[in-house]
């Protein structure tokens, strides 16, 4: 194996190779859009020598050597760090491969969406796209570390043009499923979102009572843990800056980094980096408790150990940084449906977008409704759309009321449903 | 290796195929909270093979050469697994082109790392800057397209990036600052005199104004107005986001009058040395120019080979693909709005209350509907700039904007920026722009 032969008593190399093959289809009820199948395969080198890394990556055609010299090379001058790789003899293989989803082929796939399509029939002028995404990582190094982790998922998604009052929108809805039984579930969903899209409502208020949906509510929990990134915790770049430690939220508020959701597809027992995960609470009653790192940022800023939270956002092409890639936060005690029916005027927020950045360190972000519906005496009428509200999340996440039941949203977020008081619209 | 792609499609026996190919050297260099955080190398070979047959598109990328073969013959299983569509194939297009200048002569990696290093330290000594950022990337790319149409082209790219940030106070007071060249590190603009003039920037005293909030005139300094024209315009003429869209295809349509008479724009990827250049597009059209909007007046729309066939107009080479496996879009190239008549000076003479605004920091889009965050702002009263004033977030009606508006008679280059669409990676975009005075415009609350 190269990292033994190039091995000196200085140094201390990593390996990292990943492939990934995406097939994707998109078809109407009547015709192909789209058959496309994606290959990315490559792999990297980091090496540190005398407390200096060095980094470089190629694609598959590259040289594992040359890429080693190339590392090895930059290393001499390289960033200066302290850091080890972790060191474990054992060897660990992780594979998340459903069975079905391993068998689907690109005419199984075409079968697939054919059912799906025959199931929202009522859902006229949508189009499906199915997306089966292979990943197989191998991350080696110096200190013994040998795992191969395999994940197999597919995503779905649908794009529909409503015409309605003389006008025409699209509206759009992901999910990634583990279980093919689940489609059935996201095809009835996407009816129900579908339905309600064609009838349109107007707000007679500014300040409404609003639920949100987990899949509303999962962009603004993921700006809250972004925010924990140790990294830019240490850089002073974070809305939690010398709040670690300290009660900042609502006591109904635990935040859990879980990178082994029961459902969730990206679970990984080891980060990119060869380091065990770990299930940990972020926020806990409302208090900020752990926030998370790689091995650049512990060595760094000598926090100690690796959180297990180094992964390659980008692929083989960069180096891990601080993220989750699970996300779990606690129910309450009422069922979405009570909830609901406790409005007599307010809105149901199913899907928003963040527009440009956070506000850093005061926490406040602009995000852009996509996709609401009015709630009437406790039902749900039609749609409420293009509405900007300004979020002051220390005040989102202080006084709110979650629901017992909850939705893992993209297969890494386990999220309950959210009710607030006093939304500026 | 293209003779063997042009045999590989010699052999394909399909309706239309294309093979396409990209490699980059990549270098990266880094220097992130007074210390150096990242120095990189990589190289990344890929590319994608689009067959036509049966009626049916497929495409498949690959990240080895020794995958072509297996590439071409599952595409062709895609096209052949269903039944057959009515989908048009391009209009046959034949060209052929080999680049044959060198890469410019460098320095290593480490030896500019040493040389920025040196920056770096500069900056650091300037105590009160609390975040300072140094980033240097550099790509080298060929570009290899061959088809069945007998196109054959080999292009080569070269983009040196070096991006300085800097802020203090908290980052309530920051600022950013990017320098390129198209012809080596060597020819990146002077990088001292750059850090200067971005250190001058954050230094540059802001009062606290509240008053200018409300419907007010604004004037756009080149670099903004050119990111206004690019979003709230120049979106609306690419084909792919007018197919399918009703309310585009009822305001842009040839001989339909948008904007005042002042307004000339095009799109020119030929012209050479800015960062929207090329000879020819990912489709293998050559670059041209394209007028858009003609005095006012629509013109014409940017193409693909695909849109073009679709929308039964001519191709217009602005098929661009940001990475080896993403299809070509339509997307802008050197964007270029036409002077006016009125010297800037004069413009601001005739402001009694409003605001300058300089550089671009955010510009949104959606439909007609236009906001925009410059970089700073200063204020104009009497016809004079007084002084800096917190940062404004601007919106308004793009149509109505554009026919109440007046173009200054300097135009400015800008070759920083990039540009995203759909899901694909930003490309690198120019635009050349005039200063633009637009009157009754919407100033939000401070940004901060």
């Amino acid at each position: 194996m190269i990292i033994a032969k190039n091995l000196n008593g200085n140094v201390d190399a990593e390996y990292y190779k990943e492939n990934s093959i995406t097939t994707v289809l998109t078809l109407t009820f009547d015709n192909i859009i789209n058959i496309e199948q994606r290959s990315i395969f490559g792999h990297a080198y980091r090496i540190v020598k005398n407390h200096k890394m060095g980094f470089s990556s190629g694609s598959i055609d590259k040289n594992k050597n040359e890429i080693y010299k190339n590392a090895y090379k930059l290393a001499e001058n390289g960033i200066p760090i302290n850091v080890h790789f972790p060191e474990n003899k054992k060897n660990v293989k992780q594979n998340v491969v459903d069975n079905k989803i391993k068998e689907l082929t690109i005419d199984k796939l075409f079968i697939l969406a054919h059912q799906i399509l025959n199931n929202i029939v009522e859902c006229k002028n949508t189009q499906i796209t199915l997306e089966k995404k292979m990943i197989k990582k191998i991350i080696k190094n110096s200190n013994g570390i040998n795992c191969e982790k395999n994940k197999q998922i597919v995503n779905v998604k649908f794009l529909s043009r409503i015409e309605s009052n003389n006008e025409t929108f699209t509206i759009f809805n992901s999910k990634r499923v583990n279980d093919l039984k689940d489609i059935k579930n996201i095809a009835y969903n996407y009816k129900c979102i579908y339905d309600h899209c064609r009838y349109k409502e107007t707000l007679n208020h500014f300040c409404n009572k609003a639920i949100f949906s987990p899949e509303a509510l999962a962009p603004l929990v993921y700006l809250v843990v972004q925010s924990l990134n140790g990294k830019r915790i240490m850089m002073g770049n974070s809305m939690f800056n010398k709040k670690i430690g300290r009660k900042t939220f609502s006591n109904l508020l635990t935040l859990y980094d879980n990178p082994n959701i029961g459902e969730s597809m990206p679970a990984d027992n080891v980060d990119d980096e060869g380091v065990c995960t770990k299930t940990k609470p972020l926020i806990y009653k409302g208090k900020i408790v752990n926030y998370y790192s790689d091995l650049i940022t512990a060595a760094k800023f000598k926090l100690g150990v690796s959180s297990g939270n180094g992964f390659r956002r980008n692929g083989y092409t960069s180096m891990p940084t601080p993220n989750v890639i699970g996300i779990k936060m606690n129910s309450g005690s009422l069922e979405k449906k009570c909830l609901i029916e406790s409005i007599k005027s307010g809105i149901y927020i199913d899907r928003i977008a963040v527009m440009g950045n956070m506000c850093t360190n005061k926490g406040v972000a602009n995000v852009n409704i996509i996709r609401a519906y009015y709630i009437e005496n406790g039902n749900i009428k039609g749609l409420v759309r293009n509405s900007v509200i300004r979020l002051d999340l220390f005040k989102f996440f202080n006084e709110f009321v979650n629901s017992k039941d909850c939705e893992v949203i993209n297969g890494s977020m386990k999220l309950p449903y959210l009710m607030k008081d006093n939304i500026y619209i | 290796m293209i003779e063997n792609l042009v045999e590989l499609t010699n052999n394909m026996d399909v309706d239309y195929g294309e093979i396409r190919i990209q490699i980059n050297n990549m270098e990266g260099c880094s220097f992130r909270n007074r210390t150096l955080e990242n120095l990189t190398t990589g190289y990344e070979l890929g590319g994608i093979v689009r067959i036509f047959n049966n009626g049916n598109w497929a495409h498949v990328s690959f990240n080895s050469l020794k995958e072509i073969k297996n590439a071409i013959g599952i595409a062709k299983k895609f096209t052949s697994f269903y039944k057959k569509n009515n989908n048009k194939r391009f209009l046959p297009v034949c060209n052929v082109y080999f680049e044959k200048k060198p890469f410019a002569n460098e320095i290593s990696i480490n030896e500019k790392k040493n040389l920025l290093s040196n920056y770096y330290k500069y900056i650091i000594k300037h105590e009160y800057i609390e975040k300072c950022n140094l980033i240097y990337i550099k790509n080298r790319s060929e570009k290899i397209l061959v088809t069945t149409d007998k196109t054959n082209i080999y292009m080569k790219n070269e983009e040196d990036v070096i991006n300085i940030q800097l802020s203090k106070d908290s980052t309530k007071n920051s600022t950013s600052k990017i320098i390129k060249s198209c012809n080596g590190f060597a020819n990146l603009p002077d990088i001292g005199n750059a850090i200067d003039n971005t250190i001058d920037e954050l230094n540059e005293n802001i009062v606290q104004d509240e008053f200018v909030k409300g419907r007010y005139p604004v004037l756009l300094d080149g670099n903004i107005a050119g990111v206004f024209f690019h979003e709230a315009i120049g979106h609306l003429f690419e084909a792919d986001n007018i197919i399918n869209n009703e309310f585009l295809k009822n305001r842009i349509y040839n001989g339909k009058k948008i904007a005042d008479s002042s307004l000339t724009i095009v799109d020119n990827p030929s012209i050479i040395g800015h960062s929207g250049s090329y000879l020819y597009d990912d489709e293998g059209i050559k670059s041209n120019q394209t007028c858009i909007i003609k005095k006012g007046i629509v013109k014409q729309n940017l193409h693909s080979r695909e849109t073009a066939i679709l929308m039964d107009e001519k191709t217009t080479g602005n098929a661009r693909a940001a990475s080896f496996y993403d299809l070509p879009l339509v997307r802008m190239s050197n964007f270029c709005v036409s002077n006016g008549e009125r010297k800037v000076k004069e413009l601001i003479n005739d402001i009694q209350l409003g605001v300058y605004a300089c550089g671009s920091e955010i510009g949104k889009t959606k439909l007609d509907e236009f906001m925009l965050i410059p970089k700073k702002c200063y204020l104009i009263k009497n016809g004079k700039i007084k002084y800096r004033i917190p940062n404004k977030c601007f919106a308004g009606n793009t149509f109505r904007a554009i026919n109440d508006m007046e173009l200054s008679k300097e135009v400015i280059w800008n070759d920083s920026g990039y540009c995203k669409k759909s899901n694909q990676k930003s490309l690198p975009i120019a635009i050349c722009s005039p200063t633009v005075k637009l009157n009754n415009i919407i100033i939000k609350g401070d940004v901060t």
